[in-house]
């Protein structure tokens, strides 16, 4: 958390971001289309600007 | 005000050698402006105006904007100058050069009346900002005047100004549009250089005009694509062509089924029912298409965005936490919980979606209309939640339809079609990558219909 050096969390914030930030990483990491996706090893390996335009 | 075009106001000003005269009345206009223009540049457009005529004097245009007035968002480099990002006075920066875009609409005639408000960072969709307020809504007081370019839809709204440059990461220069009743014209990710513009995602920020009209929206496009040399991801692909040439034959247009369309109010199902059937009667092909699966991407967008933004702003959070305000914070700081392999993931996932995409939308149409907003802007004071319990919901509603476009990296132009008692309803030309020109002739004909309708 060193990225908020300086100025903590209210206790608010504290509450809300794990929650947030643990569902946004489940959308990704559970999404339907990375799991049946069979080649998703071999992405590892593309260049990563492979996804852009 | 101006009721003139760009195409007039540069027409005007050539033959009459008149910018300076302009660009005092259009100074004057703007005085009050004080929601909207961060900072009036009043020395600098009068001594650009006093330039162009001395120019039009000997029978020289500067190029199709000569002598037209702008302002745009406050994210784009002016050598000696500070770009304010929105933000507290203390984050701001003295720029060594001129921005790309801002050069290259000096360079075609502009006379740059100065800078527009914007969400802190441009992170915020609604308008609000911790530091400024939110600039008014020009077309539903009380609403949200739309973010991340807030400033740019509420001068474009107000006819301060024809044209105003935004930037779109998740829907930021579409949002304002709608919210004000205007034209807004995001970009293919690559289209437009990005040198001297501040950053916020790099792999998903746009830059592209807002405008009073289509044709004057992919006029100001097609004066700042292209390659500088110096971004290395903006594409040396075919120029997007200044004017439109009608529809082309065989279009095909697909819209979305119910599965996207959750949220969506009854009147802005019907709009769509009315602009399906006047194309049909026109001969443009349609069809109902399934991309249910476009609204499953949002954490993946935000994972990327977020970590990004992280990344950027890292070293000034930790050297002057203070200048942050609450929500931006809150949403910055997410990046802390979200671990590396998730951000590789959600870049595989873009890859996939992309490809989908492309087959299963853009292999079967030319063309997509989808909706904006679900419905006309929210109240303001309804959405004004700063850091707190809610802000992901929020902000998943506002960019449900616009965030899919910048995680697939597509361009894209919203258009009002109505105006309600709550406001403008507003529709989204989507397309593949590079299709600017077809999108601007679609958007251009629907534009018509609808006037000519109303």
């Amino acid at each position: 958390m060193d990225i908020l050096a300086g100025r903590a969390l209210s206790p608010a914030e504290m509450a809300i971001l794990p929650d947030q930030a643990q569902r946004m990483v489940k959308g990704v990491m559970q999404h339907p289309m990375l799991r049946d996706a069979h080649d998703v090893p071999q992405l590892v390996a593309i260049d990563p600007d492979g996804d852009r335009p | 005000m101006t009721a003139l075009t760009i195409d007039q106001q540069a027409a005007a000003r050539l033959t009459g050698c008149d910018a300076a005269k302009a660009t005092e009345t259009a100074l004057a206009a703007i005085d009050n402006e004080t929601t909207i223009f961060s900072r009036i540049e009043a020395d600098n457009a009068r001594a650009r105006a006093k330039a162009l005529d001395t120019l039009a004097a000997t029978g020289q245009s500067a190029g199709p904007l000569h002598g037209v007035t702008m302002a745009h968002k406050d994210m784009f480099d002016r050598a000696g100058s500070i770009t304010g990002f929105g933000a507290h006075p203390e984050a701001g920066k003295l720029a060594q050069r001129t921005s790309t875009v801002l050069a290259r609409l000096d360079a075609a005639g502009q006379v740059d009346l100065g800078r527009l408000y914007m969400s802190e960072f441009a992170m915020g969709p609604t308008g609000h900002n911790h530091h400024w307020g939110i600039p008014r809504n020009t077309a539903h007081p009380g609403a949200i005047s739309g973010g991340s370019s807030s400033g740019s839809g509420a001068a474009v709204g107000a006819g301060l100004v024809r044209a105003a440059l935004g930037s779109d990461t998740g829907g930021s220069i579409r949002l304002p549009a709608a919210a004000n009743g205007v034209v807004g014209f995001k970009p293919t990710q690559g289209r437009v250089p990005m040198t001297g513009v501040m950053p916020l995602c790099f792999t998903q920020d746009t830059v592209g005009p807002l405008a009073r009209t289509v044709a004057e929206a992919r006029l100001v496009l097609s004066v700042i694509a292209g390659p500088d040399g110096i971004d290395p991801v903006c594409a040396d692909v075919a120029p997007i062509p200044p004017r439109g040439t009608g529809v082309p034959d065989g279009l095909r247009v697909g819209f979305s089924d119910a599965g996207f369309l959750p949220a969506v109010s009854e009147r802005m199902h019907d709009m769509l029912s009315t602009l399906r059937n006047a194309m049909t009667h026109q001969g443009i092909a349609t069809e109902t298409l399934d991309i249910t699966d476009w609204a499953s991407y949002g954490e993946a967008a935000n994972v990327i965005a977020m970590s990004e933004a992280a990344a950027v702003h890292a070293d000034r959070l930790a050297l002057v936490p203070h200048v942050y305000g609450d929500q931006v914070r809150t949403r910055l700081a997410q990046a802390a919980a979200m671990p590396g392999f998730a951000y590789v993931r959600a870049r595989q996932l873009r890859q996939l979606a992309r490809k989908r995409a492309l087959e299963q939308v853009f292999g079967k149409v030319d063309l997509l209309v989808i909706p904006t907003l679900p419905d006309t802007a929210p109240m303001a004071a309804d959405v004004d939640i700063g850091g707190g319990q809610g802000i992901a919901q929020l902000i998943g509603s506002l960019v449900h339809f616009t965030r899919p476009i910048n995680f697939f990296g597509f361009p894209a132009l919203s258009l009002p079609v109505a105006m309600t008692e709550d406001g403008p309803l507003s529709v989204q030309v989507v397309g593949p990558d590079w299709s600017e020109s077809v999108i601007a002739d679609l958007a251009q004909w629907i534009e018509s219909t609808v006037s000519a309708a109303a």
